[in-house]
């Protein structure tokens, strides 16, 4: 009698194992399958070496174009990029990625008198190459302005450092 | 009035780093965390939450999400960018001591004791939350993740920072309710320790993984030397371990000089992991894990470090991750979409998983359903292995604030649904006779 009800406790064990446990394991193993087709934004996160156009350093776009040579530390959540500019003051400008096109909306105003009241101050950006030698050419722009020409820029990304360390 | 104190901060700072440029700051830094960690721990006690929660939640306020946010000139003069080199390695000397004890509280002689209820809860209850957690990866990694991280990497991440348990803070909770010795107790805590082991092995996984597509050795010299250390640990280090005990069983306590080459030998471990490309981390707690396990001997060396630990070095970990925590990122509709996604499948998968199974092996359900709740509690673990997500780029930083939050959620909510389904526990519980005379009284975490 014992015995046979250990083989009943055994049989369930063994069942629910395989419902609770085996199943969900085989799910996973068809997850990992079927994400292996899923493309992700291109990945933009660290250091870059920002060269602004020389010959465009005009007042027009304040501090985005006042100095031409820095770096830029972009940190990237997905689709969300904010990069982080030091000069000459400290600020950030949020973007978002579409495909390999960074877009962007910056909250400056063009100085008095340069463009028409409300003008927007935007910035495109494409992505170019492979993760490790990844690069960036864009410009910045004022939506209707035609005394303030885009300035092009272009960045290239700084030797990643070795992950984890 | 607030611009004149970030001043006199600022000043402050500034002239004591022309004579000690670091220390003056770190020292400050410290007062500063273990003041907040200790006022807010024991406000988060008066509504009946464990202290360790508190101490975590401390650990935000200091970071982007409150302080930076309210103060950022104060933030700033406090926790310069450049000055979190030294925090960073201070809390990281305190993880390694916290997971050489939390190994060292493992005991797998409880799961053994608990037969086949105990086998499959604890399967189910790592299984099911990984499975939730890569099946949201699919959903996620388009939208959160880049093309630095492999769908694999990203999915098997997630699938274990889900199914972690945090072993140290669930044994807290059931001592303050009185259900450390109960079956019910036993039982959850030889679950945990077995998703924590599993966790952490995948985790292993993961970083090796992701470091050796940026390392210049080949990854079977990784796989290999991790299998071989792990091997020789347990097979040759372990039986010498011995010794340990039976110099405590000779002189009743442990000498100087024992725990001096105990801490050698958890530090010569840990830099054997690290220098294998995995993380040293895991060479702390498995010196922790193979060490003699017998509950006088366990908990003398608790005894000797748990209050620089838990007390001083936890909380520097905890600032250290708020620091690196910004609520802000998770802005737009979007983000708490994604938030409450991670939430739902982290409760379900586990919680859920891990009541199922226990009704399945025939518990009533009042205990099945705590024992689920228990589960649940992710807290300090969590915590570990995000950071070391973050640290390897697996993860982004939204995603690192999203899972933060799950598990300040998911801590959060055990106490409160174990008070609700489990009135009386605040008794004396029904011993459980097995495994109770060895059961270790918990750390404080």
């Amino acid at each position: 009698m014992a015995e046979k009800r250990a083989a009943v406790i055994q049989k369930n064990f063994v069942l629910a194992y395989i419902l609770l446990v085996g199943l969900p394991l085989l799910g996973v193993f068809t997850i990992l399958d079927a994400g292996r087709g899923l493309v992700p934004p291109p990945a933009v996160s660290g250091e870059w070496d920002l060269t602004v156009d020389a010959g465009a350093a005009n007042t027009c776009f304040g501090p985005l174009t006042a100095v031409t040579r820095q770096i830029l530390t972009i940190s990237q959540s997905g689709t969300a990029v904010s990069i982080n500019f030091d000069r000459p003051q400290r600020f950030t400008l949020a973007g978002t990625l579409e495909g390999n096109r960074l877009t962007g909306v910056a909250s400056f105003k063009a100085p008095a008198g340069t463009c028409p009241e409300g003008a927007a101050m935007r910035w495109t950006v494409a992505v170019v190459g492979e993760p490790r030698q990844r690069a960036i050419e864009g410009q910045f722009f004022l939506d209707g302005c035609q005394s303030c020409a885009p300035v092009a820029f272009r960045a290239s990304r700084r030797p990643l450092r070795k992950r984890g360390q | 009035m607030r611009a004149g104190r970030v001043s006199r901060v600022e000043a402050a700072t500034e002239k004591a780093g022309a004579v000690m440029p670091s220390l003056f700051i770190l020292i400050l830094q410290i007062c500063i965390i273990l003041a907040t960690a200790r006022i807010v721990g024991i406000l988060f006690k008066k509504i009946r939450q464990p202290q360790v929660v508190g101490e975590m939640v401390a650990g935000i306020m200091l970071g982007p999400s409150l302080l930076g946010w309210v103060a950022p000139q104060l933030s700033n003069a406090l926790f310069p960018p450049s000055s979190l080199g030294y925090l960073n390695a201070l809390s990281q000397v305190g993880l390694v001591l916290f997971m050489f004890l939390v190994g060292l509280s493992l005991n797998p002689k409880e799961l053994r004791e608990h037969g086949h209820a105990a086998v499959l809860i604890s399967h189910v209850s790592i299984v099911a939350p990984f499975c939730l957690g890569t099946l949201i990866a699919l959903y996620m990694y388009p939208r959160l993740s880049d093309d630095s991280v492999t769908f694999t990497g990203f999915a098997l991440f997630m699938g274990a920072a889900m199914s972690i348990t945090a072993f140290p803070v669930l044994a807290r909770i059931l001592s303050e309710r009185n259900l450390l010795r109960s079956r019910m107790g036993t039982l959850s805590m030889a679950c945990a320790a077995v998703d924590d082991v599993t966790g952490w092995c995948i985790l292993a996984y993961i970083v090796l993984r992701i470091r050796a597509t940026h390392s210049s050795s080949p990854v079977w010299v990784t796989v290999g030397g991790a299998l071989v250390y792990a091997f020789v640990m347990v097979f040759a280090v372990k039986p010498l371990l011995r010794r340990f005990e039976t110099s405590f069983r000779k002189s009743g306590r442990l000498t100087d000089n024992a725990i001096a080459l105990m801490m050698l030998l958890m530090l010569g471990s840990a830099l054997i992991t690290e220098s294998l490309e995995i993380h040293l981390l895991f060479g702390a707690f498995l010196m922790g894990a193979v060490m003699p396990k017998s509950a006088d001997f366990v908990d003398d060396i608790m005894q000797k470090f748990e209050s620089v630990t838990v007390v001083v070095l936890l909380p520097l970990f905890f600032a250290f991750s708020g620091l690196r925590t910004s609520i802000g990122v998770v802005k737009g509709q979007g983000m708490w979409v994604y938030a409450l996604i991670v939430i739902v499948a982290a409760i379900c998968g586990k919680l859920g998983g891990s009541m199922l199974a226990a009704r399945l092996a025939h518990m009533p359900w009042r205990d099945a359903a705590s024992l689920g709740i228990l589960m649940n509690t992710r807290g300090l673990m969590e915590l570990v292995i995000l950071n070391i997500g973050l640290e390897i780029g697996v993860i982004s930083p939204a995603v690192f604030s999203i899972m933060v939050m799950m598990a300040l959620i998911t801590t959060f909510m055990t106490t409160p649904l174990l008070v609700w389904i489990y009135p009386d526990s605040g008794a004396d519980p029904e011993p459980s006779g097995i495994g109770a005379k060895d059961a270790v009284e918990p750390f404080r975490a």
